[in-house]
C-alpha cells in the first residue's frame, strides 16, 4: 500500500457521486501509476464517463477525494485539469475544423509580442510539437482534411505539447483501424517510458489486452478490481464487466450482501415458463412474423417469429443492432426491406403511430433524450401515450388521469411527491417506471424495450423485471434487449444475439449458455472493430 | 403562478394609474356605450391579444412565427381592396380574408413542419415578402371603404360594449376550452419540451405543428380585419408593424420559454394588457412622450429578470447557505 503511494501519480480514493437520486459512482477507488497504460472498462452506464468527468472537471464529486501526486486534486474547471498536466483525448477530436494545424497547436496559448499574435513563432512551435511526436504534416493545412486518426495523433501532440502528466484516452481509439490503433499506441508508448501516465477507456477489450499494464473494471458504478492484464484472461474480463452468472458474488467484496439475488429465485420460474412456451409455440401461431426487416447502412435483414406471452431477450456488444432492431421493429426508423405480418395484416411499420396502433409499446434506450419529457408532471407524461391514441378530441378526464396515476404508483411503487410534480425531479428508477407506466396503461401486445434497466439501481431494477413478467403472463409479447446477462437469463424464453448489426443466433433459453455468449461477446468486439472500419 | 404575478403587477400599475388620474377607473356610459380608459385599454390590446395567444401556442411547440405583422397587412389589405371594390358580401369578404391568413399559415407550416426549415428563418421570408405582398394588393396606396358590417366589427357595439372586445373575449374563452379542454395543450407542450420524446410516444408532431402555424395564419388575419374595420381602410406599409415582436414579448413575459414547453395563455393576454396600460398610464401620467418607450422597455425586462430562473439561482448563491438550502431543490436522493 505504502509502496502504491509512493509510484502512483493519481490516487482517487472512495469517490462516490449521485445523480437524481442513483449513485452513478459509489465509493470508487482506484491509483494510476506513473508510467503505466491503465485501462478503464465496463459497460455502458457503470460510471466510465461519469468517472472521466471528475478527473476532467466537468463534475465534482459528492464524497471521496483525489489525489495527484499526492496533492489534493480539486478542479473548479475543466480548464483546470489542463493546467495540473491531466489532458484527455476524445472520441471525437475536439480541434476547430476551419483553422490550420498551426493555429489548433497553438491555440490555448499563442506566442505574442506585443500583446498580438507571433505566427512565426507559432508556426516554429508547432512544428516543433509535430516533430517530436514524428508526425509529418503540412502546418498550413485546415484541421478538416485531416483523417480521424491523423487528428487523434495530433490531439496526443498537443497534450504533450502542455506537458501532460496523465493523458486520458476516452474511447478515442473507437474511430481508429488497426495500423492507426498501433502508430498512436507506438507514440504513447515512448512517452510512458518518459514517465507520463495514460488512462485509456474503451470497448476494445483486445486493445486493452495488447496495449495496458493493468486493467480496472466498473460496473454498476462500482469498482470491481483493478487487475494486471497478465494475470486475466479476455473472458474473465467479460465476465466481470457483465456480472456473468456464477461469480457476481466474488465480484462484491463490500456491499455483495445486499445485492437480492433475484436470478436464482426467478431463474427456475423464467426455465418452467420457457419450457411450457417452447412447447405451446410448436402448436401456436406467432403473433407476429418478421420477414428480412432491415435498413441499409444500419441493420441487416433479420427474420423472427413472436409470440404471444413470450419474451425475447436480444444481446450482444456494443453497437452490435440490438438498438437498429428495437427501432425499425417499432417504426422509429423506417425500414428498407423486409415485410412484418401482424394476424392478416402485411406491410411494414412506418411509423411510432401505426405501430401504436398495431398495440405496440416502446421504451426506448436513451430515457432523457427519448423518453420522458421532462418539463411536463408525472400525470402528464404517464398518460402522453394513451392521449396520443385517443386523439386530441378525446380527452382523458381529469379525474381518471389521477386515478390512473394513482393506481400505477401503488402498482408500480412509483416513489413521488404527487402527480403535478414535473418528471425530472424524480430518480432515474422511478422516471423509468413512469416510462413503464405510460406504455402499460395502453395495453400493449407487444412491448420492445431497449435497456430499460440500464443506469438503473439493483433494487428498482428487480422491480421492472417483476413489472415485464407479470405483463408476459397476461399475454404481452416482450422483446427486450440488455446487455445485463443475469436480467436476459431471469426474463426471456429465447435469446437472440447480434453481432455486426445482423442476427447470429438465436435460441431457446435452456439452451443459452452465458459462458458460450461470454466468449463470443470477447470475440465479437475483435469483429465489431473490424466492422467499424468498414 | 406566473399568472397570478402578472395579474398582480397590472393591478399595480392600474391603482398607479388610478393616483395620476382618479378617473382611471370610472366607466361612464354615453348614448347606450360604455366609455372609460380600462374599455380603451381592452380596446386597443385586442388585436394584440388575438396575435399573442397563438404565438403563445407556436412558441409552445418550440417555433416562432414572426410573420403575424405581415399576415395582418396581407389581411387587412384583401379585406379593404374587397370592400372598396367588389360587391362581395361583407361575410364573403370576411371569409375570404381569413382564408388568405390560413394560406399563409399553410405556407409557413409547409416551410417549418414537412420540409424541416428552422421557424426563425423560414417565417422571416413571410414577414418580409408578406408586407410586400400587401402593398402589391393595395397597389402602394391607403385604400378606404365604407362598408356597415365591416365598420360595425372596428368600431362598433353590442349590449354598451365595444364589438371588437366582445370579438377578443370570445376568442380568448375559445381559445383556453379549445386548448386546455382538449388534449391540444397537453401535445403541443410535451412536442415543445421534447419533440423526439413525444414523437415515439404517438404524438402527431408534424399534425400539431401544422395546426399551430394555421392558427396562427387565422387569428392573425382576423386581427388585420378588426384593424382595417377600426380605420375602415388599409394601410399595408404601416399595418401591423412589429406587432410580432410584441406578441412574442407578452408571451415571453407569460414565463414562456422561446424553445418551447410550458405555455400559459392567459398569461399572455396580462403580457399584452400590461404593455397596453402601462402605455396609457404613461400618457396620463404627463410624462414626455419621448421617453415611455423606453420606460416601457425597463419595465418589460425587469419583470422577466425577475422570473428569469438563472437570475433566480444566482440570486440564492449570494444569499447565506441556509437561506439558499431552504429555497432551492436539494438533489434528491434514493431511499434504497
Amino acid at each position: 500500500m505504502r509502496q502504491e503511494s509512493v509510484d502512483s501519480l493519481l490516487r482517487i480514493h472512495r469517490v462516490s457521486i449521485g445523480f437524481q437520486g442513483v449513485w452513478a459512482l459509489d465509493r470508487v477507488s482506484l491509483d494510476i501509476r506513473k508510467g503505466e497504460v491503465h485501462a478503464l472498462v465496463g459497460e455502458n452506464g457503470a460510471g466510465k464517463s461519469t468517472l472521466l468527468n471528475i478527473l476532467t472537471g466537468v463534475h465534482r464529486p459528492d464524497q471521496g477525494r483525489v489525489y495527484l501526486e499526492n496533492h489534493p486534486y480539486n478542479l473548479a474547471s475543466p480548464g483546470d485539469a489542463l493546467k495540473r498536466g491531466v489532458y484527455t483525448v476524445f472520441q471525437e477530436p475536439n480541434f476547430i475544423p476551419g483553422m490550420t494545424i498551426a493555429e489548433n497547436l497553438t491555440l490555448f496559448s499563442p506566442p505574442t509580442r506585443l500583446g498580438l499574435i507571433n505566427w512565426r513563432r507559432a508556426r516554429r512551435q508547432a512544428r516543433a510539437i509535430l516533430q517530436k511526436v514524428g508526425l509529418e504534416l503540412d502546418l498550413s493545412r485546415q484541421l478538416n482534411t485531416l483523417s480521424v486518426a491523423e487528428q487523434q495523433l495530433l490531439a496526443v501532440a498537443r497534450a504533450i505539447s502542455h506537458n501532460a502528466k496523465l493523458l486520458i484516452l476516452d474511447e478515442a481509439t473507437t474511430n481508429l483501424e488497426c495500423h492507426e490503433v498501433e502508430r498512436l499506441f507506438r507514440l504513447i508508448s515512448s512517452l510512458v517510458r518518459q514517465g507520463m501516465s495514460v488512462l485509456f477507456v474503451t470497448h476494445h477489450l483486445d486493445q486493452v489486452f495488447d496495449y495496458a499494464s493493468r486493467i480496472s473494471v466498473l460496473r454498476n458504478g462500482r469498482c470491481v478490481g483493478t487487475f494486471a492484464s497478465a494475470d486475466i484472461s479476455g473472458q474473465e474480463l467479460v465476465q466481470k464487466m457483465t456480472g456473468g452468472i456464477g461469480c457476481q458474488r466474488e465480484l462484491h467484496p463490500s456491499g455483495s450482501s445486499f445485492r437480492p439475488n433475484f436470478s436464482s429465485n426467478l431463474c427456475s420460474n423464467a426455465n418452467a415458463n420457457a419450457n411450457a412456451n417452447a412447447n405451446a409455440n410448436q402448436v401456436k401461431k406467432p403473433f407476429m412474423v418478421i420477414d428480412g426487416l432491415g435498413k441499409s447502412n444500419y441493420l441487416k435483414p433479420v427474420s423472427l417469429n413472436l409470440y404471444q406471452g413470450e419474451v425475447l431477450g436480444m444481446t450482444g456488444s456494443l453497437g452490435a443492432g440490438q438498438t437498429e432492431l428495437c427501432r425499425l421493429l417499432y417504426g422509429a426508423c423506417k425500414a428498407d426491406f423486409g415485410k412484418v405480418r401482424m394476424g392478416n395484416q402485411t406491410g411494414r411499420i412506418s411509423s411510432p403511430r401505426t405501430a401504436i396502433r398495431h398495440g405496440m409499446a416502446f421504451c426506448p434506450e436513451n430515457r432523457n433524450v427519448s423518453g420522458i419529457i421532462a418539463e411536463l408532471s408525472v400525470r402528464e407524461n404517464l398518460i402522453l401515450a394513451l392521449q396520443a391514441k385517443r386523439g386530441w378530441w378525446l380527452p382523458i378526464t381529469r379525474r381518471r388521469q389521477v386515478s390512473l396515476v394513482n393506481r400505477l404508483v401503488d402498482e408500480l411503487q412509483i416513489k413521488m411527491p404527487g402527480p403535478d410534480c414535473p418528471v425530472h425531479q424524480l430518480s432515474g428508477g422511478n422516471q423509468q417506471k413512469v416510462l413503464l407506466a405510460r406504455w402499460l396503461i395502453t395495453m400493449p401486445k407487444l412491448f420492445i424495450l431497449d435497456e430499460p434497466t440500464r443506469g438503473i439501481d439493483i433494487v428498482t431494477r428487480a422491480q421492472i423485471i417483476k413489472i415485464l413478467k407479470e405483463l408476459q403472463v397476461r399475454g404481452t409479447s416482450i422483446v427486450m434487449a440488455s446487455s445485463d446477462l443475469n436480467e436476459l437469463v431471469t426474463i426471456s424464453d429465447r435469446i437472440l444475439i447480434l453481432k455486426n448489426r445482423e442476427k447470429v443466433l438465436e435460441l431457446p433459453i435452456e439452451e443459452f449458455d452465458p459462458k458460450a455468449l461470454s466468449e463470443m461477446l470477447g470475440q465479437a468486439s475483435v469483429q465489431t472493430q473490424i466492422a467499424a472500419k468498414c | 403562478m406566473k399568472t397570478t404575478w402578472l395579474i398582480a403587477f397590472w393591478l399595480l400599475l392600474v391603482s398607479v394609474s388610478t393616483l395620476l388620474e382618479p378617473d382611471f377607473l370610472t366607466i361612464r356610459i354615453v348614448n347606450g356605450r360604455f366609455f372609460g380608459s380600462l374599455i380603451d385599454i381592452l380596446h386597443h390590446s385586442a388585436p394584440a391579444i388575438l396575435v399573442s395567444l397563438s404565438m403563445a401556442l407556436v412558441i409552445g411547440t418550440g417555433n416562432i412565427d414572426l410573420s403575424v405583422g405581415a399576415i395582418i397587412a396581407i389581411a387587412g389589405s384583401v379585406t379593404a381592396v374587397l370592400a372598396a371594390y367588389s360587391q362581395l358580401s361583407p361575410y364573403l369578404i370576411l371569409a375570404c380574408s381569413l382564408g388568405v391568413g390560413l394560406i399563409c399559415g399553410l405556407w409557413n407550416a409547409l416551410l417549418v413542419a414537412v420540409l424541416g426549415l428552422p421557424s426563425f428563418v423560414a417565417t422571416l421570408i413571410l414577414m418580409v415578402s408578406g408586407r410586400g405582398i400587401a402593398q402589391i394588393i393595395t397597389d402602394g396606396q391607403v385604400v378606404t371603404f365604407d362598408s356597415d358590417f365591416i365598420n360595425g366589427l372596428g368600431n362598433g357595439h353590442l349590449w354598451g360594449i365595444p364589438s371588437r372586445v366582445l370579438i377578443m373575449g370570445a376568442f380568448v374563452l375559445f381559445m383556453v376550452v379549445f386548448i386546455r379542454k382538449t388534449a391540444l395543450g397537453l401535445f403541443i407542450e410535451a412536442i415543445g419540451a421534447n419533440t423526439r420524446a413525444s414523437y415515439l410516444a404517438g404524438v402527431n408532431t408534424l399534425g400539431i405543428v401544422v395546426f399551430v402555424y394555421l392558427f396562427s395564419g387565422v387569428s392573425a388575419a382576423l386581427s388585420g380585419v378588426l384593424l382595417a374595420a377600426d380605420i375602415q381602410g388599409a394601410d399595408a406599409a404601416n399595418m401591423g408593424l412589429w406587432i410580432e415582436l410584441d406578441a412574442i414579448l407578452a408571451v415571453v413575459m407569460a414565463g414562456a420559454s422561446l424553445f418551447g414547453g410550458r405555455m400559459s395563455l392567459l398569461g399572455a393576454v396580462m403580457g399584452v394588457l400590461i404593455i397596453q396600460t402601462l402605455t396609457s398610464m404613461l400618457l396620463i401620467s404627463g410624462f414626455p412622450a419621448q421617453y415611455s418607450l423606453v420606460i416601457k422597455a425597463l419595465v418589460v425586462i425587469t419583470l422577466i429578470i425577475a422570473q428569469s430562473e438563472s437570475v433566480g439561482q444566482k440570486l440564492s448563491r449570494l444569499l447565506p447557505r441556509q437561506l439558499s438550502r431552504r429555497w432551492c431543490p436539494q438533489k434528491p436522493r434514493e431511499e434504497l
